[in-house]
């Protein structure tokens, strides 16, 4: 059981700023009748164990990740979604001692879909991956702060981050219902009707996509893959898992025109293929005896992502003109998977989705 | 709550239990020839810079061959039984942490 600390509630906020316990922002004192709240909205003793870290040597236990939890300024009710997440995170294809400890300074970043991101009203629409939310903000926040304070990722310790991003805070993003004979992100992993889903990806930061003035559809997705192919990114010439944002204007627009979810991943894939020279125009040498080589395929091309399934289609944002979003993965298949869980009440959350999804 | 008030809230880290004494491996000079293991962790141009280690250790002590194996990642450690392997066929093994 956790150590219990004499402090009042002002002392304890200074007090877990000077044991680098915090993100840098103040936190809700862990009292033990807030924690026990969030306890018992699952099935789960104090001492049940999510999920270890083998590497570190370390293990979270369902009291460590409650206090996390208040400290983040979650709701007892949004406990169940943070259990799932961990679990998701501590899933060995994530790989998170890699995930938290690499230079490239990735994010958590979860992605939820289903009937909770109303239920607890996450921003769905305008500013999906903006502030200004408690779910978005608080939720996302808990597993960093698990991250930090239960595995050691923080500067100094065991988080080698080279710069990071803002994403390190929180990062969250929850499906906007899509446009009909769309597939939730959800369903597309198999969940069942009515249930939801957390997917984690260790993220690089979002980068914005403007398109105004296109009426094509199709200018839409090559603007997009245009992003997925800036040879800056790590991952471009290798291929990894992505997430792709469809904004308000681009998935209306191209479910109108008839596109499928299956369509468009299979363009964006094709259209962020690069050319060896592209790359290396850029100052990009290619990768060679490595544990990724970059060699050129037989159209003299590279890929951005691992595969078209790899290209994690979700709809959010609200209406405004044309933006959508891209968020790469931190690094190649190999080093880390997405993962996901159907979140349940119990806490005891289920694998869903695969390799393949 | 007023701010003087005192309360009782839970450390949030990981509490680790009281760490054992342990002895540290016997160092010593090898004079016997011997086999060298360099563990290429997959990071561009590690296996360069571990086979010039290599040399300079050659020209320093007996060793009789060097042995390369190289990890599928650099974010994954090397598999237990490899590990195992690597370490009963050699008398000295370096690796490479980071880029």
């Amino acid at each position: 059981m956790a150590e219990q600390l004499n402090l009042s509630s002002t002392e304890a906020v200074e007090y877990f700023f000077d044991r680098g316990w915090t993100d840098g922002l103040p936190v809700v004192p862990p009292t033990p009748d807030l924690v026990e709240k969030f306890l018992g909205v699952v099935d789960l003793a104090p001492d049940a164990v999510i999920g270890s870290v083998p590497e570190r040597d370390r293990h979270l236990t369902a009291e460590k990740a409650a206090i996390n939890s208040v400290m983040a300024g979650c709701k007892p009710e949004y406990f169940p979604l943070v259990v799932a997440a961990l679990e998701a995170i501590l899933d060995p294809e994530f790989n998170a001692h890699a995930v938290m400890s690499s230079t490239g300074g990735a994010a958590l970043c979860l992605i939820v879909s289903g009937p909770l991101v109303k239920e607890h009203g996450f921003f769905h629409l305008n500013n999906a991956l903006g502030s200004g939310n408690r779910a978005n903000a608080s939720i996302g926040r808990a597993v960093r702060l698990v991250a930090m304070n239960v595995f050691g990722a923080q500067t100094g310790v065991m988080d080698a981050s080279s710069i990071g991003h803002p994403g390190k805070y929180s990062m969250v993003l929850a499906e906007t219902p899509p446009p009909t004979g769309w597939p939730t992100f959800a369903e597309e992993l198999g969940a069942p009707a009515d249930s939801t889903s957390v997917t984690v990806i260790a993220a690089e930061g979002p980068r914005q996509i403007a398109n105004h003035l296109n009426p094509d559809p199709k200018g839409w997705l090559l603007t997009i893959a245009s992003a997925m192919r800036c040879p800056a990114t790590f991952t471009v010439g290798k291929g990894a898992q992505v997430v792709v944002v469809l904004g308000y204007e681009a998935r209306q627009s191209l479910a109108r025109d008839g596109w499928s979810k299956d369509e468009i991943r299979s363009f964006l894939a094709e259209h962020s293929r690069i050319s060896a020279e592209e790359l290396e125009a850029a100052g990009v040498l290619l990768e060679l005896d490595s544990a990724h080589d970059m060699v050129p395929e037989e159209d003299g091309l590279l890929p951005s992502v691992s595969s078209p399934d790899d290209i994690f289609l979700i709809t959010a944002g609200g209406a405004g003109a044309g933006w959508s979003a891209y968020m790469p993965a931190w690094a190649p298949i190999r080093h880390s998977r997405a993962t996901s869980r159907l979140v349940t009440k119990s806490g005891h959350s289920e694998i869903i989705g695969g390799k393949d999804v | 709550m007023s701010s003087c008030e005192i309360s009782i809230v839970l450390r949030p880290d990981y509490e680790d239990g009281p760490v054992e004494n342990f002895v540290p491996a016997r160092r010593s000079v090898p004079t016997e020839p011997f086999t060298l293991t360099i563990i290429d962790n997959g990071k561009p141009k590690a296996k360069q810079l571990l086979r010039e280690l290599a040399s300079l250790l050659e020209d320093r002590f007996p060793v009789a061959n060097v042995e390369l194996v190289s990890k599928p990642s650099a974010g994954k450690p090397l598999e237990a039984d490899v590990a195992q392997s690597v370490a009963a066929r050699s008398r000295m093994i370096i690796t490479g942490l980071g880029d």
